[in-house]
């Protein structure tokens, strides 16, 4: 859920980026939540929820280096 | 009168509406046991569904959203009334 | 019709039946104080009214008065400045400040909050702390406010309680959507309930007809209540660090105007002729109105404004303070309007019904009591399942304790308002002790009682009668107005919500179970009148 926050476009109240994604967040778990009940193959379930998480973390990390080397620039 | 008045007054044509196909409903009338009047047709109910929604049409296509939620949940709220009331009448 | 698989239908089964066995009572609770919340002013008006009812939210003449008590107070609380109307209809100001935190703590608001009557604006009572302390001096609206501290928090402290009701918001999600998917024959089965039989399926169709009628509104009240605990406590807090890097500042800056700043003193402009500008310019009705830095050359002011005739999504309108000259109209959420900002905004009066005033309440009551109907009749479905199975006797005596001893326990509540309130002075936990008090002395009768039957008929007849006797407590013990009075003095939902509880408290009195005859129940039944629970059964 933290990675939409970086890939929705703020727009021009610059908001949208916190409210889209806060908003949707009961549906995507509630997505998740059924999905990891009912797919037959726990291995699977295991891969695709930690799939999502590390690609949340990895772009959540990717924003926080570019707003790093965009303050190294500006100082 | 204020427009969400009227969403409540439009919900009653939905209601008697609501009433009618509750009363004829074929599984109703089956399982309990009800054989002083005839189902509706298949055709029947189709029309009536449609009838049963064309007072929403005026408040969704003017804008007014809060009527129209008005008279979703009313409807909704009468359609358990009837269906309590018919078991009711039904079992007495 | 849904076509799922058995074992679909199974796992599913068990994630409804296990989403409503481990929190069904504690959702139960949060439903049905949120259903009562849902006329959380008219309650607060009916418990505790003013002595006459002011004509608007906030009432002509109300800019004048808040210039002399601004003149009476320490000038350090003019940084901000609030009026808004309490949940018992009278107003209350709140002049304050941000006190800067000490490291690793929240900064904390201090100021003054005053009391007013709505019509006279006349003073009631003032007292100087903590945000915090301020708003629990008053004892006004204690009854709403353990309403909704039972609502939001289950009572509990801090983000605990916003954990809690997250999570049960969730369930009631997950529970809403795989009791969709499992019954098979929604709209075939819509109409159809039988209700003169004593085995499971009367019990299931009590649940199955209530749960499909308010199924699309079960939903929206489960996402938009997990959307209102969990985003508070977690969501918003994690995205804003994300999105702004943890910078509060410009967080700050994108949500608020921008003036620039100017601290040089300034008289304000007269704040009922901006009052009237905000009405005729919106369509609107003022509902409350802020003041930033009074006093100053960059003094703003904002009045929020009802929804307009037919919209969901309320607004503001911003003016310069210093000339009184208009500045902007502001959407719900951020300086401009955008998708986000709607979308957020959607989310307060789809949850509270409060939308459209009268009408929009009764709709929104009307669909809580039957997301607790279902809350509970689920449960009653679940023990009649396993009657025969040993310790289910103690889940049925539990689902009689909590879904007729909360009723009666909250019912207990309000006498107990009536019996300790002095004036607008404050409860303290005292309301809390007559809730525990009342879930203690309920429990007992439902673990005591010769069956769960029993103290089903028992528990429902104690709420009947302490709710009979509001109106009389309300009348005699808190002096509140008698009926002649409330309704010359405008107050007329004291009037309405007593007749409500003498309605209700007869309709508790008077209920009968449907008795079943022996010959209904040995009707044959065919395959399609199975329960879920039956058909995975038959397939395994």
């Amino acid at each position: 859920m933290g990675g939409l926050a970086v890939v929705i476009a703020p727009g021009p109240a610059m908001i949208n980026n916190v409210a889209v994604p806060l908003v949707l967040f009961p549906g995507a778990w509630g997505v998740l939540f059924f999905y990891a009940c009912l797919d037959q193959k726990l291995l699977r379930a295991y891969g695709v929820v930690a799939g999502l998480t590390l690609l949340n973390g990895g772009l959540i990390a990717w924003h926080f280096a570019q707003t790093a080397d965009v303050l190294q620039a500006a100082a | 009168m204020s427009i969400d008045v009227v969403a409540l007054l439009l919900a009653i044509p939905s209601a008697l509406i609501l009433w009618l196909l509750a009363d004829r409903d074929p599984k109703r009338l089956r399982v309990q046991r009800i054989r002083d009047r005839g189902a509706l047709s298949a055709n029947q109910r189709k029309l009536l569904t449609v009838a049963l929604f064309l007072p929403a049409l005026p408040l969704m296509a003017l804008g007014y959203w809060s009527a129209f939620l008005i008279w979703f949940g009313a409807v909704f709220m009468v359609g358990w009334c009837v269906v309590l009331s018919l078991s009711t009448l039904a079992s007495r | 019709m849904i076509n799922v698989s058995t074992r679909m239908t199974k796992s599913l089964l068990a994630i409804h039946g296990c989403s409503a066995v481990f929190l069904g009572l504690l959702l139960y609770t949060v439903i049905l104080t949120g259903t009562l919340a849902v006329f959380e002013h008219e309650l607060g008006v009916w418990a505790n009214p003013p002595s006459q009812a002011g004509e608007a939210p906030l009432p002509s003449g109300i800019g004048a008065r808040m210039k002399t008590l601004a003149a009476s107070v320490d000038p350090a609380y003019l940084d901000e400045v609030g009026v808004f109307p309490s949940s018992d209809g009278r107003l209350m100001a709140f002049f304050h400040t941000h006190v800067e935190a000490e490291q690793g703590r929240e900064a904390v608001e201090e100021g003054t909050l005053i009391l007013l009557e709505p019509a006279s604006l006349e003073e009631l009572d003032r007292v100087t702390g903590s945000a915090d302390e301020v708003f629990r001096h008053f004892g006004n609206n204690a009854l709403s406010n353990f309403l909704l501290d039972l609502h939001i928090r289950l009572l509990l402290p801090g983000q605990w309680g916003l954990w809690a009701t997250g999570l049960l918001g969730f369930a009631m999600l997950v529970a809403s959507v795989s009791g969709f998917v499992i019954h098979r024959h929604l709209i075939k089965d819509i109409f159809t309930l039988r209700r003169r039989r004593a085995d499971v399926l009367a019990a299931r169709d009590a649940h199955v007809i209530a749960g499909s009628w308010s199924l699309p509104f079960a939903f929206v009240l489960a996402f938009t209540g997990a959307f209102f605990s969990f985003g508070g406590a977690i969501g918003l807090p994690m995205l804003a660090a994300i999105a702004f890097g943890g910078d509060v500042e410009t967080a700050l800056e994108v949500l608020q105007p921008e003036v620039g700043e100017d601290s040089s003193p300034a008289p304000l402009a007269d704040l009922d002729l901006i009052l009237v500008s905000a009405a005729e310019r919106t369509g609107g009705e003022p509902q409350n109105m802020f003041v930033n830095h009074w006093g100053r050359a960059d003094a703003l002011v904002t009045v929020r404004m009802s929804a307009e005739e037919g919209g969901l999504l309320p607004g503001a309108v911003l003016y310069k303070g210093a000339t009184g000259e208009f500045f902007k109209t502001q959407p719900n959420l951020g300086n401009e309007p955008s998708f986000g900002g709607d979308l957020a905004g959607l989310m307060s009066p789809l949850h509270f019904g409060n939308f459209a005033g009268t009408p929009s309440k009764i709709v929104w009551f009307a669909l809580g009591f039957a997301s607790a109907y279902v809350a509970l009749t689920g449960m009653v479905l679940w023990t009649r399942r396993r009657e025969s199975e040993p310790g289910w006797d103690k889940l049925a005596r539990a689902t009689a304790w909590l879904g007729y001893g909360l009723p009666a326990s909250l019912a207990a509540v309000a006498a107990g308002y009536f019996l300790l309130i002095d004036g607008v002075s404050g409860l303290g936990y005292s309301l809390l002790y007559v809730f525990l008090g009342g879930l203690l002395a309920t429990a007992l009768l439902s673990f005591g009682a010769r069956s769960a039957e029993a103290a089903n008929r028992l528990l429902l007849r104690l709420t009947g009668g302490i709710m009979l006797l509001l109106p009389l407590l309300r009348w005699l013990a808190a002096e509140g107005p008698g009926w002649g009075m409330a309704l010359s003095s405008g107050l007329s939902w004291v009037f309405v919500m007593d007749l409500c509880f003498i309605l209700g408290a007869l309709a508790c009195l008077r209920y009968k179970r449907p008795h079943s005859s022996p010959e209904e129940i040995n009707i044959e039944r065919t395959d399609e009148d199975k329960t879920v629970a039956e058909r995975v059964a038959d397939a395994a």
